[in-house]
């Protein structure tokens, strides 16, 4: 799934990348509980995630 | 009818469409009964300075979420690439309010609006079933798995999969373009120009009642 952030995280892509990592996954831990960031397209200012939902599930 | 569907939900900072905002978008595209994009953002706006406690309660959405999200114009840029690219049908629940916003949010950023067919499976639901119609008591009724409701993307595969439910159990073409409303509420602030209205009164065991 495609979905972004605000630029002021943005910035910090290439300032600061572990920052960057970290802000990026407190922000989809908080908002998309369950998805977990896959990759990051800066250009495009694209997140994509991937559902981890029905993988807890899984036993 | 459904070969190519765009399904889509908003939340907004408020009810009005020309000056609320929306604050969380979602939207999957379905081709030939695949998904082929999927999209799912909170929604940056610098001039609102703080989201009310209400619509915190309804969406979940805080205002520090708001702050980190994506910026307005290029959250609409992205939502309007999902529907171009071929006459995808827009669906919705209670698709007046998601499409009116819409409508004002394109006009605003983009100074045009949008011309896609679309369904609205809260008009089906009137006309096929008894009161209450909300997507929550809806996906119930069908046995669909809808957690948190009022989350954009929950919301959108809920739709998705009502509508396909519906479908099966009888054709929906004919709702093709058709904005249902209550008789006691009027019809919507703003329809598409291509909208059919017409009135309509919930059922409640079997009887009209306006």
């Amino acid at each position: 799934m495609q979905s972004g952030i605000c630029e002021r995280i943005w910035q910090l892509y290439k300032d600061d990348p572990e920052k960057f990592k970290a802000e990026v996954t407190v922000y989809f831990a908080l908002g998309y509980p369950g998805w977990r960031v896959v990759r990051t397209n800066y250009a495009k200012r694209i997140i994509y995630l991937r559902d981890e939902r029905k993988r807890s599930l899984d036993i | 009818m459904l070969n190519d569907v765009t399904v889509f939900d908003f939340e907004t900072s408020g009810l009005d469409p020309e000056n609320d905002r929306v604050i969380e978008m979602a939207a999957i595209r379905i081709r030939g009964g695949q998904i082929v994009g999927e999209f799912s953002v909170i929604v940056n706006h610098p001039d609102i300075e703080e989201l009310p406690d209400k619509i915190t309660e309804i969406t979940g959405i805080t205002t520090a979420m708001m702050r980190s999200g994506m910026q307005e114009r290029m959250a609409f840029q992205i939502l309007n690439r999902m529907m171009m690219g071929g006459d995808t049908l827009l669906v919705a629940h209670n698709a007046a309010f998601d499409l009116a916003f819409l409508h004002f949010s394109l006009q605003r950023l983009a100074g045009r609006s949008f011309s896609n067919r679309f369904i609205d499976t809260l008009t089906i639901c009137r006309e096929r079933h008894t009161y209450p119609h909300k997507l929550e008591n809806m996906c119930e009724r069908y046995g669909i798995a809808l957690n948190d409701a009022h989350r954009a993307l929950n919301d959108v595969y809920g739709c998705w999969n009502l509508l396909q439910r519906m479908h099966e159990e009888e054709a929906v073409d004919v709702f093709l373009n058709r904005l249902g409303y209550l008789r006691k509420y009027g019809p919507p602030q703003w329809s598409p120009p291509h909208a059919e209205l017409f009135v309509t009164d919930n059922r409640y065991d079997n009887k009209r009642i306006s």
